[in-house]
This record gives structure tokens, C-alpha cells and sequence, in this order.
């Protein structure tokens, strides 16, 4: 029984949740300074970053105990951020209800970045959000993967954009 | 009739009560062994403990993937050929999902002669696209048979049946049956939300009907009575601390989970999943 409860709470909690803070955290201005820096990052670095921040799992997955890094990864593939020429796609994946992150790196970036470097830039976003820094801790944080590409894919000379900077908010 | 016709006769039906007798006996065919486990053993080849750890590999490999694998080690089969031994068993035994016949038998028999063959992999129909013949052939010959010779027979028994699941595991099957209760659990989880649900809307539409008859009642009294705003406060403060409530206890997730900040890790190791990090907050 205590897994059913546990499972009604969860999904009770991600069906309610509306929103409302997801756009209180991340508020136009935020969005705007989070895709002018994926911007600026991507023109030193051959990376492809995108933000995903989301309210709340959907009601299906809520009730089927998908987790959050699953969403991510199914996240991942919906929006293509496998599709890179360099498979150099990283998706950094905030579920506001879940109160979780889940950052996502494609194949060609694993081979030289690893998990404990992941694991510290996922720390400097929830550290600030604790305290309700979402502005700060998410800029830092892309500014933190933006130099860890910038080391280990420079851009050599101009590259075309392959993925859009606007963080999506669903 | 000649004493030579007699003879002759004689010693037909002398050969021919020896044949009866002799004919039940080659009629006699190994029996079947009755399937209690995953893991059959009437040769001792295995301890006791070596089969525990193999019959826990098939049972997890089945539980995860729905998909039989037994292992029956015979001392011979003689009189018949491998062959036509594990055909009976599996028509016996019936591994595999009904319908789906993702059933497979390894049979060792170490007594036989080498005609009758010592080794043999019986694939169910379902499995016999990915499973087929010539893979058997190359399990058999490439991964047991050489561990086998060393007289290695735990480490060739585990090998051939990780040979087999990788097989298997290149075709999509139908996902494994969920357990009686894990069945139970889902199905009653499943219609107690929306229990809730409906018991949640009825209070919602009661609670709709009081306060418009209320507000009626308050145009006709034209004023408000203090008893009346005392019973509108009460059912505002219910609606309201509702919603408070349930900020509280996102507040309340909110300071438990910070305490394991950052502890749910998972490395990923999928093909695409290349790298990342998880963390709350």
C-alpha cells in the first residue's frame, strides 16, 4: 500500500502543479539572458546547448514512476538534441515539481568530459535553487558548460547553429 | 514337412519369441524427467551451490525478459540420438510463454557415444528466427564445447547460456508478465485515484452549490448577518487553505530532499545516453 499512496501523492502533486512557478522562476528576462549566453558559448565551442525546464512530469508519466533522468532522455530524443554533427548535444533538464535536474550529454561530448564534472555543474544549479537563485544558478551553470566545451571543442572559425539557444518551457 | 522345414520353422518362432522379448526393451526409452527447476542435474556434474547460482541466472533472466531457458544434464540417452530425447522433454515440459514459444532447452548428456551426440539446444518456435540452427551449432561448439573439455562444466553451462540470452535478446518479445502482485497492486492503485478523484469533484460541487445558495440568501437578507459571514469565511478559508496546504507540502518535500542534494546519481551507460548528471534540489 505505501508504494500506492506514494504513487497517488506523486501524481496528485505533478497534475496539480500550474506552473505558475515555473514562470515565476524562470520570468522572460531569465529566458532571454539564458539563450543570449547559449548564444555567445556557441560561437567559442562547437557544442549545442539547450534548456529544458518543465512544470511538471506528464500525468502518464507521473503515474508510471518514469523518473526524472528517463524524461529527460526521452526529452532528449523529442527535440533532437541527438542530431548534431559532432554529437556534441547537452541538455540541461529542470522539473520544477520533481524538483529535479538532469543534465543529458551526447556521445562525442562523454568520451571527454566525466560524470563527476557533470555531477558539479548539476550541484552549482542546485545549490542556487535551494535558496531560489534560479536566475544566477542556471546563467552560472551554462556559463560553467559553456568553458567546459570551449576546453574541449573549440569552435574553429565559424560554425552554423545547429540547434535553437531559446530555452523551452513546457 | 520335412525335418528341415521343421527345424526352420521351429527357429523362426524361436527368433520370433526372442524378438518379443527383446523388442519391449528397446522400446524402452529414457524417461522424461518431471520439471521442477530451471536447472536439472542427474549426472552430479554441477554442486550443489553451482546450481543455485545458475538456476538464479535463468530465473532473473527470466523475470526481466519473460523468456524461458532450462538446462537439463542427463547421464545418456541412449538408446535414441540427443535429438529425438529433447524433443520429447520439450514436448513434455512446454518452456516458453504460451503463444509467444520463447522457450529454450540446453541438454547435456555426457554418456552418450559420441554418435548419439553429447550436446543439444532445443529452440522453441518463437525463438528459432534469432536462434537459429547454425548459432545453436556455433554455442554448442565455440563456447561450451571448450570449457567442457577442460572438464569445466559450471563455466561452460553459464557461458553457453549467456550466449543464448544475447541471442535472444536481439528480438523484441513481449515485455514479461507483471506478477499476481504487482497486477493487484496496479490495478487497485489504478481505481482508488480515481476514487479520489470522484470523492474530490463531488466535495467540489457541494461546496459550489452552499455558496451560491448562500450568496442568494444574502442579496434577499440584503446585509450581511455576522453568522453568514462567518460560515462564507469558513468555506473561503477551506478553498483557500486547500491550495496553502499543498504549497506547504511541496515546501516540506522541499527541505527533505535537500538533505540528499545530489545523491541520485545515475551514470547512464546507455548507447546514446552518453554522459551527464542528475541531481535535486
Amino acid at each position: 500500500m505505501g508504494s500506492i499512496t506514494h504513487k497517488i501523492a506523486r501524481t496528485w502533486r505533478h497534475a496539480t502543479s500550474s506552473g505558475a512557478e515555473a514562470r515565476r522562476a524562470f520570468p522572460e528576462t531569465t529566458l532571454r539572458a539564458i539563450a543570449q549566453a547559449i548564444d555567445a558559448g556557441e560561437r567559442t565551442h562547437r557544442g549545442e546547448v539547450r534548456l529544458i525546464v518543465e512544470k511538471a512530469l506528464p500525468f502518464e508519466d507521473a503515474w508510471y514512476d518514469v523518473t526524472n533522468r528517463q524524461r529527460a532522455l526521452a526529452l532528449f530524443a523529442d527535440h533532437g538534441i541527438w542530431d548534431t554533427e559532432d554529437n556534441c548535444g547537452v541538455l540541461i533538464y529542470v522539473n520544477m515539481a520533481e524538483h529535479k535536474i538532469d543534465i543529458v550529454a551526447d556521445r562525442g561530448i562523454d568520451r571527454k568530459i566525466d560524470a563527476a564534472t557533470w555531477q558539479a555543474v548539476c550541484r552549482t544549479m542546485t545549490a542556487g535553487f535551494k535558496n531560489g537563485h534560479f536566475h544566477d544558478a542556471t546563467l552560472a551553470a551554462v556559463a560553467q558548460v559553456n568553458d567546459l566545451l570551449h576546453q574541449h571543442f573549440p569552435a574553429g572559425g565559424e560554425r552554423a547553429n545547429e540547434l535553437p539557444d531559446q530555452p523551452i518551457m513546457l | 514337412m520335412t525335418p528341415f522345414l521343421r527345424f526352420f520353422s521351429t527357429l523362426l518362432l524361436a527368433l520370433a519369441t526372442l524378438f518379443a522379448g527383446v523388442a519391449p526393451a528397446h522400446a524402452q526409452l529414457k524417461e522424461v524427467p518431471e520439471l521442477k527447476a530451471r536447472v536439472t542435474d542427474q549426472v552430479g556434474m554441477l554442486d550443489a551451490a553451482q546450481r543455485d547460482r545458475l538456476e538464479a541466472v535463468l530465473a532473473d533472466y527470466e523475470a526481466k525478459t519473460g523468456s524461458q531457458i532450462a538446462v537439463l544434464l542427463v547421464k545418456s540417452t541412449e538408446p535414441e540420438a540427443i535429438e529425438a530425447y529433447s524433443i520429447r522433454v520439450t514436448d513434455a515440459w512446454k518452456l516458453g510463454r504460451k503463444g509467444v514459444d520463447d522457450g529454450v532447452l540446453l541438454v547435456v548428456a555426457p554418456g552418450n557415444p559420441s554418435a548419439l551426440r553429447r550436446l543439444r539446444i532445443e529452440a522453441g518456435r518463437g525463438v528459432q528466427g534469432v536462434l537459429t540452427d547454425a548459432k545453436s551449432k556455433r554455442i554448442l561448439q565455440d563456447i561450451i564445447a571448450p570449457h567442457f573439455r577442460e572438464q569445466h562444466f559450471y563455466e561452460g553451462l553459464v557461458a553457453g547460456v549467456g550466449a543464448i540470452a544475447t541471442v535472444l535478446n536481439q528480438e523484441a518479445f513481449p515485455a514479461p508478465a507483471r506478477t499476481a502482485e504487482q497486477e493487484r497492486e496496479y490495478v487497485s492503485g489504478k481505481y482508488l485515484f480515481f476514487f479520489l478523484l470522484f470523492l474530490m469533484s463531488v466535495l467540489m460541487g457541494t461546496g459550489v452549490v452552499w455558496g451560491i445558495g448562500l450568496t442568494r440568501r444574502r442579496y434577499k437578507a440584503s446585509g450581511n448577518s455576522p453568522g453568514e459571514f462567518i460560515v462564507g469565511a469558513i468555506i473561503g478559508g477551506i478553498l483557500s487553505g486547500g491550495g496553502r496546504s499543498s504549497r506547504g507540502g511541496s515546501s516540506s518535500s522541499r527541505s527533505s530532499s535537500s538533505s540528499s542534494g545530489g545523491s541520485s546519481f545515475s551514470g547512464g551507460g546507455g548507447s546514446f545516453d552518453g554522459g551527464g548528471a542528475s541531481g535535486d534540489w
